[in-house]
């Protein structure tokens, strides 16, 4: 049976992959978010709220955050239709800020067993008791992180060879180029808004779960970069990319005790780098093609 | 089929285009021609969707389209390739003729998960076809920016052609290609593309002006000066005096 | 109604200092077309410096001013050539995310270096209050909103005077043209970090005589104000930064004496995100229209 802290690092990676998928969606379709860690923040909150304060089964709590979380991408997606590249990427930092800082003004608190339970502005959401009051192990936990992970992988790779990925895609390259071809841009973007929301929502669910303790800080600029970072470092070229970028973070670099206490020095200077010799990160999409090819190439041989 | 009537277009003080009247008949190959600046590439912009005339009409098939936007005349029929080559350079050569299909609904957009990128398929099928017809199939499955210039302008052209389009519009084929290139791509045009179909070709190489088109239209500082079949417009010396200046 | 009037006049004086950063953030941005959000932690850095040497070497003002410019530039130096000098020209939004990823060390860079919650900063404005009728100001924010107008005329001078700062909107312009005319755009790009860095330690120095104290939050807070306030004035337009932060004060100074800090800091966003989305050419900018801008694209 492996440690909990192991298992902890395991889920870990787990729902911050989910935000990196959630950037990722957005960064592959052209556009550079800072703001994911809103839909993830948002369905943190609304998803422990639903189990702790209304008693909600996990999975429908999980569906509710995010619902909501895609609801509010998709406002987002709609009100930014017209303006791209740096206006585009501020605007959702403004509205991730706005989130943030409204999580602090938010106080909604029921009495449970003689105490006072729920978000409380800065105070934070505590007592996000689900895991125990249902007997679910850590072990158990981090296997329904990776049940809820494999199927969005799976819908993400079904998506990737369909038309709506092609289509992402071209949009992600050349917008104008994507409308010669026939293609309304707007429906698509904003339906990767949605998406990607509807994704981070997920772990943002997850999360608070996992925690127990949520507090408005947690979904601050820091996560937002991080997710976008994950992208860049692993790759643009696969949905693995960032899966990859969150792994080298979290799972290398965490555990690397040289580093201890530096790691975002590490870190950041890492994407600096690669930033400026592999800007679409190690898996790009030339690099995933030619394995494709080279792994179709050796199955016929 | 097409027509355009006194379409004008300001670009803050510039005028690039003034009062052009162009009337393409159905299949027939026609050139636009003129020096640099002469608004050629204005004109198949606003034909093809990407602005809006200031002023005038556009009508194709008799249709007003001069404010329908790029994907809708797409959808129309009328494909395009650039003058300053647009590829999708993070494809390969196959699905970046695919994706011409998906905007014509030809792939089904609903439902969005059938498989583009598996062997097979009516699409993959049709896309294989006109590489074929413009001589890429053997680079099918290369990424599409490790093409060179002549077969990334074949591309664009397999791109434009595998809808069947009903007006196909060429910005500068034979841009930066070499004599032999341009020869090459020119007989590619006149034996298997341009039979039976509407084109409008915008060129500065004569060569291939004359092995191609039926109908030539000459535009100098925005406005049309010449039109006619290619002969006659050629030894006018209006036109002559646009491209070579006078003596 | 006096009230809101008085949250003007604050807002205004205090608003001056978010123009100092804003302006920064415009030249950069009008010289490069890309964004350094590792601004205000090369600030942050520099106002670190200052301190330092108040607190172990000398209580000089002019020493301090020195210390925290020349770190600020230096720590500027460093982001140019990582993030900007060594990156594609047309990736700009590859620059921004790595100056963002270099924020994140800078932080933990000041985290290390002093660990405590806050440090004193020296002021040498006498604070005293001036009473104009029913309102009043405070003298260290009148010093700071002349400073900011002085600076503005200083860096006008300088643009349209002088050589280097031809050079420097040449590059703005066309920097291939430029190359051909013999300008190095990298020293450009070198000397419009040395002069936007220089000004940010300056606007942290004055910034934070005013309040005498420093916090490892003044990095994130700079940049974000600054940021706001140069994308309300209009991206790259140094009238445009003024108006940007002195409009970015008002909104704030009476967002908090209705509302108080939270509502204050959402305002700020809320602001520049119906600005992006109205108008994302700022106070200042055209109406930027998405199809006419496929017009200026060579296409």
């Amino acid at each position: 049976m492996p440690n909990d802290y192991l298992l902890t690092i395991i889920s870990n990676i787990g729902m911050i992959s989910l935000i990196a998928l959630s950037a990722y969606l957005l960064l592959i379709s052209g556009e550079i978010s800072f703001g994911q860690q809103a839909y993830f923040g948002i369905s943190a909150y609304a998803g422990a709220i639903a189990t702790t304060l209304w008693g909600w089964p996990l999975w429908v709590a999980l569906l509710f955050g995010s619902s909501l979380a895609a609801l509010a991408a998709g406002f987002v997606g709609l009100l930014t239709l017209r303006i791209s590249g740096l206006y585009f990427s501020i605007a959702t930092l403004a509205f991730a800020e706005m989130v943030r800082l409204s999580l602090f003004e938010l106080t909604y608190q029921v009495e449970i067993d003689g105490e006072l339970i729920g978000p409380n502005g800065a105070e934070g959401f505590g007592e996000i008791r689900w895991i125990f009051d249902n007997d679910v192990s850590v072990l158990e936990y981090t296997l329904v992180i990776y049940g809820v992970l494999l199927l969005v992988l799976f819908c993400l790779v079904l998506i990737e060879r369909s038309p709506l990925g092609m289509i992402f895609r071209m949009l992600g390259q050349d917008p104008l180029l994507t409308r010669v071809q026939g293609l309304n841009p707007v429906r698509y973007k904003v339906t990767a808004a949605i998406l990607a929301g509807f994704i981070a929502g997920l772990g943002g669910t997850l999360y608070a779960h996992s925690f127990t303790y949520i507090e408005p800080q947690m979904f601050n600029i820091m996560l937002g970069v991080h997710s976008l970072a994950y992208g860049l470092i692993g790759g643009l070229g696969t949905v693995l990319g960032p899966l990859l970028g969150v792994a080298i973070d979290i799972g290398f670099l965490e555990s690397l005790r040289v580093i201890q206490g530096y790691r975002m020095i590490v870190f950041g200077g890492l994407v600096a780098l690669m930033l400026i010799f592999m800007p679409r990160g190690i898996l790009d999409e030339n690099r995933v093609y030619r394995l494709k090819n080279a792994v179709r190439r050796w199955f016929r041989a | 089929m097409l027509e355009l009537q006194a379409v004008g277009k300001t670009f803050g003080a510039l005028q690039a285009l003034r009062g052009v009247d162009l009337h393409l008949r159905r299949g027939t190959v026609s050139g636009l021609i003129g020096p640099n600046g002469s608004g050629k590439t204005t004109l198949v912009n606003i034909i093809t969707g990407v602005y809006a005339p200031d002023s005038g009409r556009v009508l194709l098939d008799g249709k007003d389209v001069s404010r329908a936007s790029a994907n809708q005349i797409t959808r129309l029929g009328v494909s395009r390739t650039f003058q300053n080559i647009r590829i999708f350079n993070r494809m390969s050569v196959l699905e970046n003729v695919i994706v011409a299909l998906i905007g014509h609904d030809k792939l089904g957009l609903f439902p969005l998960l059938g498989s583009v990128r598996g062997v097979g398929g009516a699409g993959v099928e049709a896309a294989r076809r006109t590489l074929e017809t413009v001589g890429l199939l053997k680079q099918s499955n290369l990424f599409a920016s490790e093409l060179p210039l002549p077969l990334r302008r074949r591309l664009e052209i397999a791109r434009a052609l595998v809808c069947d389009p009903k007006v196909l519009v060429l910005d500068e084929p034979a841009g930066g290609m070499t004599p032999a290139e341009t020869a090459s791509i020119s007989e590619l045009i006149r034996s298997r593309i341009a039979p039976g179909r509407t084109c409008v070709v915008i060129e500065h190489k004569l060569d291939l002006i004359s092995r191609v088109c039926e109908h030539l239209c000459v535009l100098n500082h925005g406005e049309k000066i010449a039109e006619g079949d290619p002969r006659s417009v050629m030894s006018q010396p209006e036109v002559i005096e646009a491209y070579l200046g006078r003596a | 109604m006096t009230d809101f009037l008085q949250n003007c006049i604050d807002g205004v004086m205090f608003g001056s200092g978010y123009a100092l950063l804003a302006l920064g953030f415009t030249l950069l941005f009008g010289v490069m077309k890309r964004l350094n959000l590792s601004f205000g932690p090369s600030i942050m850095l520099g106002a670190y410096a200052g301190t330092w040497v108040y607190l172990n070497f000398s209580q000089n003002v002019v020493l301090v001013l020195l210390a925290t410019v020349i770190t600020t530039v230096a720590v500027g130096i460093y982001v140019e050539r990582l993030c900007f000098w060594a990156v594609r020209r047309d990736a700009t939004i590859a620059s921004m995310v790595s100056s963002f990823a270099i924020w994140m060390q800078l932080e933990e860079v000041a985290m290390h270096l002093l660990p405590e919650r806050t440090y004193p900063f020296p002021t040498f404005f006498t604070s005293t209050v001036i009473d104009i009728g029913p309102f009043f100001v405070r003298s260290e924010h009148i010093s700071m909103f002349l400073l900011t107008l002085m600076l503005l005329a200083l860096l006008h001078l300088f643009l349209f005077r002088t050589r280097p700062g031809l050079a420097l909107r040449a590059v703005a312009d066309n920097p291939l043209a430029s190359a051909y005319m013999g300008i190095n755009s990298s020293s450009i790009l070198f000397l419009a970090f040395a002069v936007v860095s220089a000004i940010g330690g300056l606007a942290g120095f004055l910034i934070l005589s005013a309040d005498s104290q420093v916090t490892p939050y003044f990095g994130l807070w700079a940049t974000f104000k600054g940021l706001i306030a140069m994308m309300l004035g209009g991206m790259g337009s140094l009238p445009g930064a003024i108006l940007g932060g002195l409009l970015l004060g008002v909104v704030e100074a009476n967002a908090f004496w209705y509302g108080g800090p939270v509502i204050r800091d959402i305002s700020a966003y809320l602001l520049l995100f119906v600005m992006l989305i109205v108008r994302p050419g700022g106070l200042v900018g055209q109406r930027i229209v998405a199809r006419q801008q496929a017009a200026y694209e060579r296409v």
